[in-house]
């Protein structure tokens, strides 16, 4: 591994929120005295994110997912700490800089309102100096895999929102740039369109090499695109490792689904008690417990079941993403 | 009634959180005033009279048709803007009619600006330009009476205005129209004894001069004697035409709505 | 330089096009400009039909000066409008971030990004005014007299753009500061007249604090017989001054944005 593409020692970010009193009272105190209140947004972020690195960036509403992408964008200068891109710092050379990243920040548009989408693109095309060649080139390709050819003609406020996002991520690959940040692409979108959209990230990524960080909310996108997940929680890194060893760690873990006999009781065997945990009973008549594989088989734990249940069905489940992730949150918070 | 006055009031309470745009708008407003005097100043330089009406008599003129000039309704707009954006169906179904409840909206503007915006610009005015008193007491009692006509009146002509929204979808180009010809016929730059005689005779037949000038005339005493009387009847001719016309044409728009589905 | 020119008129390019989409607006667009303009030159008529000259400065004089301001303004209009959208189409809705994000000064951008066709009713309008009064101004228009004038219409254009700027920069600080930028453009109609109506404080102001007296007067006296004011080949100077003042002042607002985030 070569030099990282990203390097983030020690980032911090700190807001200060007005505070303000309710009511007329506290209108007129404002006028003359003011109280700020620091919150801490980002407290201290190391990261090293290599060429061709596609990085999940997930965390709760407010955890500094935002903040933290606007500081690697050049767009908001840190308190604290230190961003290197590419071997220059994104706020003091923010031009050089945003030659080489395109962005998508979630709802807000990159194109232009008024003007059809083609037309967006050639200004997009000389502000960033795309090359005549290139252009056609990246143009055609893109045009293929987001199937936007009935899309070029419309003005940008005419789209639907899958449309647009679509036409978005064009503009912000557009440019061949080393590092993409994707903030929300996919939110609100119909399924297929974001299948479309994962799977043109994976495939330009790979074919470029471009460094893809996305924050999200949908899991799948994660599980999807990328090969690196970190977990934000309050301003600082949670979880920091490839999706590969994410899977192996938990990978002995499973549930067990049962559904007994209607207006039966579940009973669980004495000797079970500490290798499984029961998450849910009783409710619809199904009972599911979670177990590691290293400590009791399937086998067995099906047999202890069945023999001092009545049941009628049961299954054994190979956990998602979505919950090992949530496994991560409830051991951060 | 009440819900009307419900209504009413609860716009005055929107309007007061407009605090920034109040005082900007104060300062705009008094920054023309001084314009205004500055300039009739200059121009009574050499002169003690122009068609009659001395320096101090002018800019009490001026300075009462530039804040009558602020009332000009915005009642229209805001239907305009419901019929535009299918708002009206919505207001159908509500239990008042649309447009009482745009009117009693308007006055509660007015009525707030009346008193948070007009009246400290007018006592200021009066020390700070020694503006004149009413020619009489009963010029004075008369002017009230006339001013609620003319504001009646600039609401009643934006509503109608605001109801050919159901025809035209843009009323843009009218306001634009309403606004430039409320400017130069009203009165509200200049009083209207100083436009040339035909166009004196013109502005006789259209309701702008009651907008402005009737007021601010009667205060000033360019309308006097007889003139008071008949110069009120003819405002409150015009109130009532311009109220009925809206009603009605309101009426043909809403059958057309509930109709063909708008 | 030579690729941010192609960019502008590649923006352009697209505006023109938008343009022809809404056809309708746009041709109303001017026509709202001329009536606005048409009400500012109907009153200063109507009052000269009663005075021979406002504190010895006649008619088409006066004509001459509202000619300057109404380009000054347009120049201000059509290409810098977007200033006025900085705190709600910008800050408020975090578009400054998208613009933040591009290889290109973040003012070009913004500014590009709107041009306001129904200026060009205003540049065609002060066109007229200007070339109606010189007719019988009996102005020696020589090459070098051209050149000035030009100069002086840039330079007033130039300080609209710098005055706006500057106010339009707060909204850094407070979110959206265009009831100030609107209380402060309000001064500009001062403008229209000669200083020497005013008081001194008033004229102090103006040629001092917020030199809108260089968007239309000053330059104006370079062209009349006499009246020259001593200021008048300063309108370059000041206006150059005004622009680096105020775009310093916004690279600072920008810093401080960065840093904040609001």
């Amino acid at each position: 591994m070569g030099r990282p593409i990203l390097e983030v020692r020690n980032l911090v970010k700190n807001y200060q929120i007005l505070e303000r009193e309710p009511g007329l009272k506290g209108a007129v105190k404002a006028l003359f005295k003011r109280t700020y209140r620091q919150k801490e947004a980002v407290r201290g972020i190391n990261l090293d994110i290599q060429a061709g690195e596609r990085v999940g960036y997930i965390g709760f509403n407010g955890a500094g997912k935002s903040t933290t992408i606007k500081m690697l964008a050049g767009v908001l200068k840190p308190d604290g700490g230190s961003v290197t891109v590419d071997g220059r710092d994104p706020h003091r050379e923010r031009i050089e800089n945003a030659k080489r990243i395109g962005a998508v920040f979630g709802q807000r548009t990159q194109l232009f309102w008024d003007i059809p989408v083609q037309e967006s693109f050639s200004l997009l095309k000389e502000i960033y100096q795309i090359e005549d060649a290139e252009y056609a080139e990246t143009l055609q390709l893109f045009t293929r895999e987001l199937e936007l050819q009935p899309l070029l003609d419309i003005p940008v406020r005419q789209l639907s929102l899958g449309q647009k996002m679509r036409c978005e991520l064009a503009a912000s690959f557009l440019h061949r740039p080393r590092i993409v940040y994707l903030d929300e692409p996919t939110i609100g979108l119909d399924i297929d369109i974001k299948e479309t959209i994962r799977a043109f990230i994976r495939e330009i990524s790979e074919e470029w090499g471009t460094t893809v960080i996305l924050t999200t909310h949908d899991l799948q996108d994660i599980e999807s695109v990328c090969d690196r997940v970190i977990v934000l929680d309050d301003g600082r890194i949670i979880y920091d490792d490839q999706i590969r060893t994410l899977k192996e760690t938990f990978s002995n873990e499973r549930t067990l689904e049962v559904t007994l006999e209607p207006h039966r009781l579940f009973v669980l065997p004495e000797t079970l008690k500490n290798r499984v945990q029961l998450l849910e009973s009783g409710a619809d008549d199904m009972t599911i417990l979670a177990f590691d594989q290293r400590q009791i088989t399937s086998g067995q734990l099906i047999r202890e079941i069945v023999s001092h249940n009545t049941i009628q069905d049961v299954s054994v489940v190979v956990p998602k993403m979505e919950s090992l992730i949530r496994k991560i949150y409830r051991k951060g918070a | 009634m009440r819900k009307y006055i419900a209504l009413a009031s609860s716009q005055m309470k929107l309007e007061m959180a407009y605090a920034a745009w109040y005082w900007a708008s104060m300062f705009s407003v008094t920054m023309r005033l001084f314009i205004l005097y500055f300039f009739w100043s200059a121009v009574y330089e050499n002169k003690a009279e122009v068609s009659g009406i001395g320096l101090s008599t002018m800019l009490t003129y001026v300075v009462l048709a530039t804040m009558i000039d602020q009332f000009r309704g915005g009642a229209g707009r805001e239907l305009a803007q419901l019929i535009k954006q299918g708002g009206v169906a919505i207001e159908l179904l509500r239990p008042y009619h649309l447009l009482d409840k745009l009117f009693a909206q308007d006055i509660g503007t007015k009525t707030s600006v009346f008193f948070r915006a007009t009246m400290p610009l007018v006592i200021m005015s009066y020390f700070v330009f020694e503006l004149d008193g009413p020619v009489s007491r009963s010029a004075g009692v008369a002017f009230i009476i006339s001013l609620i006509f003319a504001v009646l009146l600039a609401t009643a002509i934006d509503l109608l205005i605001g109801t050919l929204a159901f025809w035209t979808v843009n009323i843009w180009g009218l306001a634009v129209l309403q606004e430039a010809l409320i400017t130069i016929l009203s009165g509200a730059i200049v009083p209207i004894v100083l436009f040339p005689e035909w166009f004196q005779e013109a502005s006789r037949y259209m309701p702008f001069a009651s907008l402005v000038y009737v007021p601010v005339g009667i205060y000033t005493g360019q309308i006097g004697g007889n003139g008071i009387m008949s110069s009120i009847m003819i405002q409150s001719g015009w109130v009532v035409l311009f109220f009925l016309a809206t009603r009605w044409i309101y009426s043909i728009a809403v059958r057309k709505v509930t109709v063909f589905g708008g | 330089m030579r690729r941010y020119a192609r960019l502008y008129l590649l923006y352009i390019k697209s505006h023109f096009k938008v343009m022809m989409e809404y056809r309708l607006d746009f041709l109303l667009g001017i026509l709202s400009v001329f009536f606005q303009q048409f009400a500012a030159l109907f009153f200063l008529t109507v009052v000269f039909s009663h005075i021979e000259t406002l504190k010895g400065w006649d008619y088409y004089e006066i004509l001459f000066i509202y000619g300057i301001a109404f380009l000054g303004r347009a120049i201000h209009h059509i290409f810098f409008d977007n200033l006025w959208t900085l705190g709600w189409r910008y800050i408020r809705t975090g578009n400054l971030d998208r613009v933040l994000l591009r290889p290109v000064n973040p003012l070009f951008q913004i500014v590009a990004e709107r041009l306001q066709q129904d200026g060009f009713g205003q540049l065609l309008i002060g066109g007229a005014v200007l070339y109606t009064a010189s007719l019988k101004l009996a102005i020696d228009w020589g090459v070098t007299e051209v050149i000035w004038l030009v100069v002086f219409v840039l330079s007033s254009g130039a300080l609209y753009i710098a005055i706006n700027l500057f106010f339009a920069t707060l909204s850094f600080w407070m979110t959206d500061s265009l009831p100030i930028v609107s209380a402060v453009f309000s001064l500009s109609d001062f403008a229209r007249y000669p200083m020497a109506i005013y008081s001194k404080v008033i004229t102090f102001i103006l040629t001092f604090i917020i030199p809108y007296g260089f968007t239309a007067f000053y330059p104006a006296t370079f062209f009349f017989e006499g009246k020259q004011s001593a200021f008048a080949l300063a309108t370059p100077l000041v206006a150059g001054v005004s622009l680096v003042i105020a775009y310093r002042f916004w690279t600072f607002g920008l810093q401080r944005f960065a840093s904040t985030g609001t």
